[in-house]
């Protein structure tokens, strides 16, 4: 999957364009507005990352352009985080809008929600990773042949992980699905939960399955 | 968060039309004034004519008299032109009286003819049977002349017509000096007005100058100037103690400002400090692979620090912003108190802290702000609480609105913190709550989305006992929707 990055600050096109490309996409990178049209007319792109403050022709400008050939995705990058300028981003027809400065984690998740809008979904009943496994509709989750005992959001918090086995989730982004709080609290719920969890579903097997990304977040995922 | 520096844009300039007040007042005082003396000059000068009309009338009547009596002791017409003495001693003593006195006869020469310029022939109204008693006329010089004339009859029974005439030459010449002297004078007169009132404007306008002096010496830098309020007429000493209020507040609203951005950079300045040393030191030897992974985890934990601090930031300079608006929407504020505390349910059970919530009522406010201020304040109370401490949400409903209260007991807060805890970066104990991770922001946002909502923030503290912070909600927000 190809994505550009349209972005003027060489650092963070940067780390935008290394972390998507390890994450395993293509990505190119234009360094003004201009030129970023260019390459959106020669190329086929998946995905646009457009940065608003832009030389020669801002991103507003730039999406507008766009929009006149391409239904390309784009997500708008911007340090202003003022509701008008994300309903303008919004009605100029970007489709996501991501205030500076974020953590890369949630961009990443942001990318593959867009580009999964095209998959079909697939309704998973049961989630299983390795010898985990997790029943929605029954409300119940088993590590081999022990059954775990959860709490209401301990169940949540490991239905999180399980659906996005493998992808790296951020403190904030956990908080988010799990108590539903959409903004930045000062708590150590995520901490504690995470330990909790881990001891009723790691202590007992040798295979770990919940990893800390210190600084970044938690991912549930076999590690040999 | 902007000082304004940057949004002053060009100054406008004053629209030039309107010109100056004390020109405009000189100039209408003036007119008025003008008006004012044309009506006395005018007044004046008919009083005047009016007033030697009727005294040249009444002499001339007193002189006619007196003839009348000299003449009825005279028998004949003849006698008339024979013996005039008694009518020239009458007469002559004015030299600006001509009598002549006429034969019934119209075609006849005049019997007599006395006076000191002898007169032309009389206009023929004079001679007739019915002749005005007084009658103004001018002769061939142009001399204006005021006549009486009289029938009368003699000792004999004979008529004669008397004609007596006053030459008005000098009260002619009054009223010309009069008119001359005041069109000389008059200009002069309104220019003295003008002037007057031009200058007693200014005077009146002196403190208005002051005004503008002082308004030329205030910048950012320098809101210390203050208008003296001494020796200004009332209406003027009123704006002056307006402006000198409106200064005070700024004054104060600027000193915050620069103190804000102190501190803001004094935060902003130790984690950035971690950063670079520790980034240095790594960097100047070798190191196992190890080792800088570990240095770029506690980088992020330091980052995370700036980053929360920037967003409070932007937060608050969102919600104080005058013209953000607020989604208002029916909230059950039992129902996000409930919300938060689940989020720190496991917090408080870590330091074994016991959380309870009563109470219910409805509230007007943005769903995510509100949470927000519950957020913090309960986070507050978990971090500060001792373990084994009990914390309660109280949503209670007042006579003014709808109130939750998040209290915890404890040692509580010193009196003397209690009116600086919502200022930003105001900490009780600095070194503490930067080390639990707090951006000294938490209660400034309380208060400022509080703000927003028109509502009220409050905190009590007794010593080990109670601590209770309190958010007070209007029924309902003031704009309505």
């Amino acid at each position: 999957m190809r994505i550009l990055v349209v972005e003027d600050e060489p650092k963070t096109a940067d780390y935008l364009q290394q972390g998507l490309t390890e994450s395993g996409y293509v990505v190119d990178c234009a360094a003004n507005g201009q030129d970023g049209l260019q390459l959106i007319d020669q190329q086929d792109y998946q995905l646009v990352i457009l940065d608003v403050n832009l030389p020669e022709k801002d991103g507003w400008q730039v999406l507008e352009l766009m929009r006149r050939e391409h239904s390309t995705r784009v997500i708008m990058l911007t340090a202003r985080g003022r509701l008008a300028d994300k309903v303008r981003g919004l009605d100029l027809g970007a489709d996501d809008y991501l205030v500076k400065p974020f953590e890369f984690p949630e961009l990443l998740a942001r990318v593959r929600t867009l580009l999964r809008r095209n998959e079909q979904l697939t309704a998973v009943e049961v989630f299983r990773v390795a010898d985990l496994e997790l029943d929605p509709r029954r409300h119940r989750a088993y590590r081999g042949d022990r059954r775990i005992d959860l709490t209401t959001k301990e169940f949540t918090l490991l239905h999180v992980l399980m659906r996005q086995a493998g992808e790296v989730l951020t403190r904030t982004q956990i908080i988010s699905q799990v108590w539903d709080m959409n903004f930045d609290c000062d708590t150590n719920v995520v901490e504690v939960s995470i330990s909790r969890l881990r001891a009723k579903i790691d202590d007992a097997s040798d295979l770990k399955l919940i990893h800390t990304i210190r600084g970044v977040g938690y991912v549930l995922e076999i590690r040999q | 968060m902007r000082p304004g520096a940057g949004k002053a844009g060009p100054l406008p300039v004053p629209p030039r039309h309107p010109s100056s007040l004390s020109m405009r007042l000189g100039l209408t005082v003036s007119l008025m004034g003008a008006g004012l003396v044309l009506l006395l000059a005018t007044l004046a000068y008919l009083a005047l004519t009016h007033e030697l009309g009727k005294l040249a009338r009444e002499s001339l009547d007193n002189k006619l008299t007196q003839i009348q009596h000299s003449l009825t002791s005279d028998l004949k017409t003849a006698d008339i032109a024979a013996r005039p003495h008694s009518l020239l001693d009458l007469v002559m003593g004015h030299d600006n009286l001509q009598l002549r006195v006429l034969a019934a006869d119209r075609q006849a020469p005049p019997l007599l003819d006395i006076g000191s310029q002898p007169l032309e022939a009389l206009p023929a109204a004079l001679n007739e049977a019915n002749s005005p008693a007084f009658l103004d006329w001018a002769d061939s010089q142009g001399r204006p002349l005021l006549s009486a004339s009289r029938l009368l009859s003699l000792g004999n029974g004979e008529q004669v017509r008397v004609v007596l005439s006053l030459d008005r030459q000098n009260d002619q010449a009054l009223l010309s000096a009069y008119l001359r002297s005041t069109v000389i004078v008059l200009p002069l007169l309104l220019l003295l007005i003008g002037i007057g009132a031009w200058w007693l404007v200014q005077r009146g306008l002196l403190p208005l100058q002051q005004f503008s002096r002082v308004a030329a010496q205030i910048t950012t830098q320098d809101l210390t100037h203050r208008l003296s309020q001494e020796n200004l007429p009332r209406e003027l000493a009123e704006l002056a103690h307006s402006i000198n209020f409106m200064l005070h507040r700024l004054d104060g609203g600027v000193q915050q400002l620069a103190q804000f951005s102190d501190d803001l950079a004094h935060e902003l300045r130790s984690p950035i400090t971690n950063l670079m040393g520790k980034a240095q030191v790594t960097l100047s030897r070798e190191r196992p692979p190890e080792q800088y992974k570990q240095v770029l985890e506690s980088s992020i934990e330091e980052l995370e620090r700036v980053t929360r601090i920037v967003s409070d930031m932007l937060f608050l300079a969102q919600v104080s912003d005058p013209a953000s608006q607020v989604n208002f929407e029916r909230i059950a504020l039992e129902e996000e108190a409930r919300r938060v505390m689940e989020l720190f349910a496991l917090s408080a059970e870590e330091k074994h802290q016991v959380i309870s919530l009563c109470g219910s009522g409805w509230v007007y406010g943005d769903r995510l702000m509100i949470q927000r201020a519950i957020s913090n304040l309960l986070s507050n109370a978990i971090r500060h609480g001792p373990p084994h401490a009990t914390l309660s949400l109280r949503v209670e409903e007042l006579a003014t609105g709808v109130s939750l209260v998040v209290g915890n007991s404890g040692p509580g807060i010193a009196q003397a913190h209690l009116p600086h805890l919502f200022e930003r970066f105001y900490r009780v104990d600095s070194s503490r709550s930067r080390a639990e991770g707090g951006t000294g922001l938490g209660l400034a946002i309380v208060r400022s989305i509080m703000n927003l909502h028109q509502g009220q923030t409050d905190v009590s503290s007794q010593p080990d006992g109670l601590t209770e912070f309190r958010l007070v909600f209007r029924r309902r927000p003031l704009n309505g929707s």
